[in-house]
Parts: C-alpha cells; sequence; structure tokens
C-alpha cells in the first residue's frame, strides 16, 4: 500500500488529455485567420499572468490587486530595449523576468509584516500608481499616447526596418517570423507564445507539486504549523512574489511582442482585475483554472459588444464576486466536487465523505 | 548532560504573568509530563521551546544548542516537533501530504529543484512512502488520500501525532493529546507513546490533564501552577508532595 501511486491511472489519462491539448494547440493555427490565431495568443498571455497569480494567491493564500502593474513592467522593458538600444527579444524577456522579480520581492517585504486587506491597498496602490508613472516619464514611455515596437531609425524606410531587425535575434521591425520556419508571422507568434505557456505551466505545476508547493499550501492554511514543521514561511512568500511577478512580467512580455505596442491604458486597475478573475474563476487553487479562466476572459471579451466594453469591468467585477460567493474553487472546483461526488456513487454504498473509511481499530500498537 | 534544558524562563502578556522563572531538565530517553491546573502556563512554555512566543528573560538549551538564538523555522531541524493542543493541520493538503511537511526540515529542495521536478522525484516518492510507514503504524493508512478536514477529532488528533512523528524528532512534545478521546482511546495512546519512545528512541514531553495516563507511562513529572514550578519528582514522590495535591483541591482543576 505504502507509496503506491494511486493517483498513477488518473495521471495517465491526464498526460493524454495533456497531450491531446497540446496536439490540437498545434494544428489550430495553421486553419485559422489570423485575427483568430491572434485571440490565441491572447490567451495565451493572459493565462500565463493569471498561473503567476494564481501561484501566490490560490496556492500561497497572498493577496495581489496589482499584477496589472508587474505585466505592464515587462511589457515596457521589452519596447524599452527592443527599440532604444536594440537589444534582442530573448535579452529584453530576460530583463523583465529578472526586473519584475525584484520588484515583486520588494513588494512581498512589507506582506511579511501586514496582511490580509493590507496587502491588497499596497498591490492595488502599485496598480494605480503604474500607468501614472509612464506618463510622467513620458520621453522614454511615449507617454499617455504610448509607443510601438518598431526601431525609430525605420520610421517610413521599410529597407532600413528591416536592416535593423535583421541584427535582432528573433525580430525584424517588430516579432517577425524567421523565413526558415515559413510561417506568418501571427503564427510564429502563437507557437512561441505556445512553448512558453507550456514550459510556465509545466514549471508550476512541478513547483506546485514539490517539498515547496507543500509548504507554500501550509503557509496559506496555517502558518504557524507550517513555520513549526521548519518551513521558511518569510523567505516562501517573498520569493513567491517574486516568481509570480517574474510570470507576470513574461506576460507583459508577450503582451508587447502581440500587440507591438505599449500604452498605459492597456495595465490600468482593470488589467489586475481581469488577472484576478481569470485566475478565480478558472480556480486558483489549480494550475488549470487559470488557463480556462484566461479562456473565458477573453472570450468574454470578445462577445461584449464594442460599445459596451466600458461595462466589462462592472460585469468581471460581478462576476468575481458570484464566483467567490457560490464557487470559491472556481470551474475546476466544481469538477472536483463532481468527481468527487461521482466516486462516492460508484463505491456502491460508500459512506459520506465526512465519516468515511476512519474507525477501524484507532491504533494497532506494534509493540517490540 | 539533560536533553532539554529550561532556565528561569519568564514570559507576560500585558499584566498578565504566563511563565515566571520557569526552570527544569529533561534527560534524554525519558517520557517527562508537565502538569498544571488551567492556565498554568504549559502551553506557554511550548510555545517558547518553539520560538513562537518571545521569553522577557531565561534560556532554553536543546542538545547544548541555544534555543533562542534561532528563528522559528529553524526549531524542527534541531530535532524537536511538536503536536497543539487545538489543532494546526492544513486542510487544503491531504493526510499524507499533511504527514510529509512534517518532513520539510530534514529534507532539501528549493524553488528550483521543485519547478524543474525531475531530480526530486525518487525522493517524494521515498518519503511519499516514509509517510505511509507513520500513517500505517497509527491506524490511519486508510484516511491518507482523505483531506485533513472532516475527519472524527481523535483521528485529526493522531495526524498531527504522525506529522510530528514524520520528523523523525529527538524530543517530541505532545501538548494534551488524549483530550477529547474516549476512555479506550486514551489507553491505547499511552501504549503509542510508549512504543514510539522504545522503536525510535525519543524524549517525550507530555502535557496532559489525563492524570491516568500520566501517572501511567511518565519516568518524570514536573508541575507547575500560576507559571512557576511547584513540583519536580518521579510520579510517585509528586503525588504525594503536599504542594500539588493543595494545588489540585484548591484549583479545582
Ligand atoms: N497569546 C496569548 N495572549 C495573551 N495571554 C495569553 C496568551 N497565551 C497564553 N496566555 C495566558 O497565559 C496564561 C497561561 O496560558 P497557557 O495556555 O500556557 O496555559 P495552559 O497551562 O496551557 O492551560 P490549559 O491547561 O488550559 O491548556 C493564561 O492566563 C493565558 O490566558
Ligand atoms: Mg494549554
Amino acid at each position: 500500500m505504502s507509496g503506491a501511486v494511486s493517483a498513477a491511472p488518473g495521471n495517465r489519462w491526464r498526460w493524454a488529455l495533456f497531450a491531446l491539448v497540446v496536439v490540437v494547440a498545434l494544428v489550430l493555427p495553421q486553419s485559422l485567420a489570423p485575427e483568430a490565431v491572434n485571440r490565441l495568443s491572447e490567451v495565451m498571455w493572459v493565462a500565463v499572468a493569471a498561473l503567476g497569480l494564481a501561484l501566490l494567491t490560490g496556492f500561497n493564500g497572498q493577496i495581489s490587486l496589482g499584477h496589472g502593474a508587474f505585466l505592464g513592467l515587462g511589457a515596457y522593458i521589452t519596447m524599452i530595449l527592443t527599440v532604444d538600444y536594440n537589444q534582442s527579444f530573448v535579452v529584453a524577456g530576460l530583463v523583465a523576468l529578472l526586473a519584475a522579480f525584484l520588484l515583486g520581492v520588494a513588494v512581498g517585504l512589507p506582506a511579511l509584516r501586514i496582511t490580509g486587506v493590507y496587502q491588497a491597498l499596497v498591490t492595488l496602490g502599485l496598480a494605480t500608481l503604474f500607468p501614472q508613472l509612464v506618463i510622467r516619464l513620458g520621453d522614454i514611455t511615449g507617454g499617455s499616447v504610448g509607443r510601438q515596437l518598431l526601431p525609430r531609425e525605420g520610421y517610413g524606410d521599410t529597407a532600413l526596418l528591416e536592416e535593423v531587425g535583421r541584427r535582432r535575434f528573433l525580430s525584424q521591425a517588430g516579432f517577425r517570423a524567421p523565413a526558415w520556419t515559413g510561417l506568418a508571422d501571427d503564427q510564429w507568434r502563437y507557437y512561441v507564445f505556445l512553448v512558453l505557456a507550456i514550459v510556465v505551466f509545466l514549471l508550476v505545476r512541478n513547483l506546485t507539486r514539490s517539498r515547496v508547493g507543500r509548504g507554500l499550501v501550509a503557509i496559506r492554511d496555517n502558518e504557524t504549523a507550517a513555520e513549526v514543521a521548519g518551513v521558511s514561511v518569510d523567505r516562501y512568500k517573498v520569493v513567491t512574489f517574486g516568481l509570480s511577478a517574474a510570470i507576470a512580467a513574461l506576460g507583459g512580455w508577450m503582451f508587447a511582442v502581440l500587440n507591438n505596442q505599449v500604452s498605459p491604458t492597456s495595465f490600468t486597475i482593470a488589467l489586475s482585475i481581469t488577472l484576478l478573475v481569470a485566475a478565480v474563476l478558472g480556480g486558483a487553487a489549480s494550475i488549470v483554472g487559470p488557463v480556462l479562466g484566461a479562456m473565458v476572459v477573453v472570450l468574454l471579451r470578445e462577445v461584449v459588444p464594442a460599445e459596451s466594453q466600458r461595462y466589462s469591468q462592472v460585469i468581471f467585477g460581478i462576476v468575481l464576486i458570484v464566483v467567490m460567493l457560490v464557487a470559491p474553487g472556481g470551474i475546476v472546483g466544481i469538477y472536483r466536487k463532481v468527481e468527487a461526488w461521482a466516486r462516492r456513487r460508484r463505491s456502491t454504498g460508500g459512506p459520506a465523505p465526512g465519516t468515511t473509511p476512519d474507525q477501524p481499530k484507532p491504533t494497532q500498537p506494534q509493540e517490540a | 548532560m539533560a536533553l532539554l534544558e529550561v532556565d528561569d524562563v519568564g514570559v507576560r502578556f500585558g499584566g498578565v504573568v504566563a511563565l515566571d522563572g520557569l526552570g527544569f531538565a529533561i534527560e534524554e530517553g525519558e517520557i517527562c509530563a508537565l502538569i498544571g491546573p488551567n492556565g498554568a502556563g504549559k502551553t506557554t512554555l511550548f510555545n517558547v521551546i518553539s520560538r513562537l512566543y518571545e521569553p522577557s528573560h531565561g534560556s532554553v538549551t536543546f542538545a547544548g544548542e541555544d534555543l533562542l538564538a534561532l528563528a522559528p523555522h529553524e526549531i524542527a531541524g534541531t530535532g524537536i516537533a511538536r503536536t497543539f493542543q487545538n489543532l494546526a493541520l492544513v486542510p487544503g493538503l491531504s493526510v499524507v501530504d499533511n504527514v510529509m511537511i512534517g518532513a520539510h526540515a530534514r529534507t532539501s529542495g528549493g524553488f528550483l529543484a521543485g519547478a524543474l521536478g525531475i531530480p526530486v522525484r525518487t525522493r517524494e516518492r521515498a518519503l511519499r512512502a516514509d509517510a505511509m510507514e507513520v500513517l500505517d503504524r497509527l491506524g490511519l493508512a486508510p484516511v491518507a488520500a482523505h483531506p485533513a478536514v472532516g475527519l472524527p477529532y481523535g483521528t485529526l488528533k493522531r495526524i498531527e501525532l504522525a506529522r510530528a512523528l514524520a520528523a523523525r524528532p529527538r524530543l517530541l512534545m505532545l501538548d494534551e493529546p488524549a483530550s477529547g478521546l474516549t476512555h479506550e482511546e486514551v489507553g491505547e495512546l499511552g501504549a503509542t507513546v510508549v512504543g514510539l519512545r522504545d522503536d525510535f528512541g525519543l524524549t517525550v514531553l507530555l502535557v496532559e490533564h489525563h492524570m491516568g495516563m500520566v501517572m501511567g507511562i511518565s519516568e518524570h513529572v514536573v508541575v507547575m501552577e500560576f507559571g512557576q514550578k511547584i513540583a519536580d519528582g518521579t510520579p510517585e514522590e509528586v503525588s504525594r508532595d503536599p504542594k500539588v495535591i493543595q494545588a489540585y483541591l484548591g484549583g479545582g482543576a
């Protein structure tokens, strides 16, 4: 009995499903219009950022109403480094990750002393501050209008644009598909995003199932118990905040690459709320949840007519509250409940969960 | 040299003096009971040893090491594990994962190793097998996969004990492990504690109101009242002590 990984068949089933999803995701852009491919790319940056937020919120019980700011930081660093400093998108991405990690650690540090509503307020402050700061630093950021990810020197000169672009790995005047791939730009972007999303998904999955992951959940549910068991609570919290911010910044890199432009209106508190909705709606204490949530959120934005877009934040707010009240575990939580219920039905006449197997002979002292 | 030495420890909460110059020592391998009326300061002492409460003065030494110089999360690594008077389980994890949390301090693997996963997998499997063994011993194997909530109280208490054991501690501190158990269960628990001590060479510090269990299994009894030690000796010595009789009759416990 011991060590017999009882979840093995279920695991195999899950891997099969995962493989199926990946295959579908691989063939999908071949038969879709660029517009649709770009929507899927959007789903992926939302999913990545929501996954980062879920790690922080769902698994570790910390609150952030300001993850849009980390995403924005990633997007702006990507823009500035590729355009003004002629760096490749790879370098820009790595710098964005590092910068967001450090900012995340800085924001996470006071969270050690303050919790709950105060942490919500601090991160809310960050979310409101970010667009203001971007506008203040107009010389580099382009102010309230924003800037495009095109080399300044190349404006209006296609040949120069191509030349400048070629000097950067991966990029030719924005994020263009290399010739050898034979892909359209939107498809190339999509595949790069897909790889990144899968990598992030697997890393977060591994982490949540490791010794560290158990520690994170223990901190969420019972900080004293975690500490007494030897979990370095402060370090775990701060590192998790940093990681979560870095993952959000990767989402920001994807945003910049997809839209080829950045402006402060994209990174307001509304974005932070959207990410939170994606995570909570799907199920923040799971890794599949944020991905599902991202799909729903992007789809919602598609179906809401453009003239009522400004109400979408209200809608998201209502969705958030309803989900918290009705199904705090989100979509994944509902699935888990149904699964547990079905399992109980199948084990004919099995007792209710509360009174399950227990009460054999309580102890079997195997004294020496 | 004693394994655990508590010397002149004082703790106050506002006007309440919870510990007032408390001092005693435990030898390696013994089962030492810490008893006293409600509010005597027993749990407070546990929390001082766990570094959850900061004493105003005094010292706590474990195997020659000054515990008061350590951070709370470093205590487990010195070989001290405990259970809580009011359960402190992790409801979001299964029973077996709760037990594995207990082994946190004696295992390694940080964020990077966790995220990459591969080098960790075999270690995880061994750890899970370990935890299952502990659960098996405490008769908890059938609930291993169940979340650590919604189970009978006695079961939850045993899960806490299993988690503490998973740390493979030198010193096991139990805070009222018999409370809420049936008479029969208390008898079994006593036998379990003795069996664990014998098999793993544990030292046990036991806080318990159940006198039958205390007198039945401990070799050493420390009696407290109002944060002070009022008696210290074998169960026979202590139960003859007039101050102890007075405390228990007068205190209405
Ligand atoms: N965190 C705290 N804040 C304020 N007062 C406290 C705190 N912890 C304990 N006390 C007080 O310290 C005194 C000792 O409490 P403690 O819990 O250590 O007693 P105990 O011996 O464990 O009692 P019991 O047998 O009821 O568990 C009590 O007067 C209690 O009210
Ligand atoms: Mg107590």
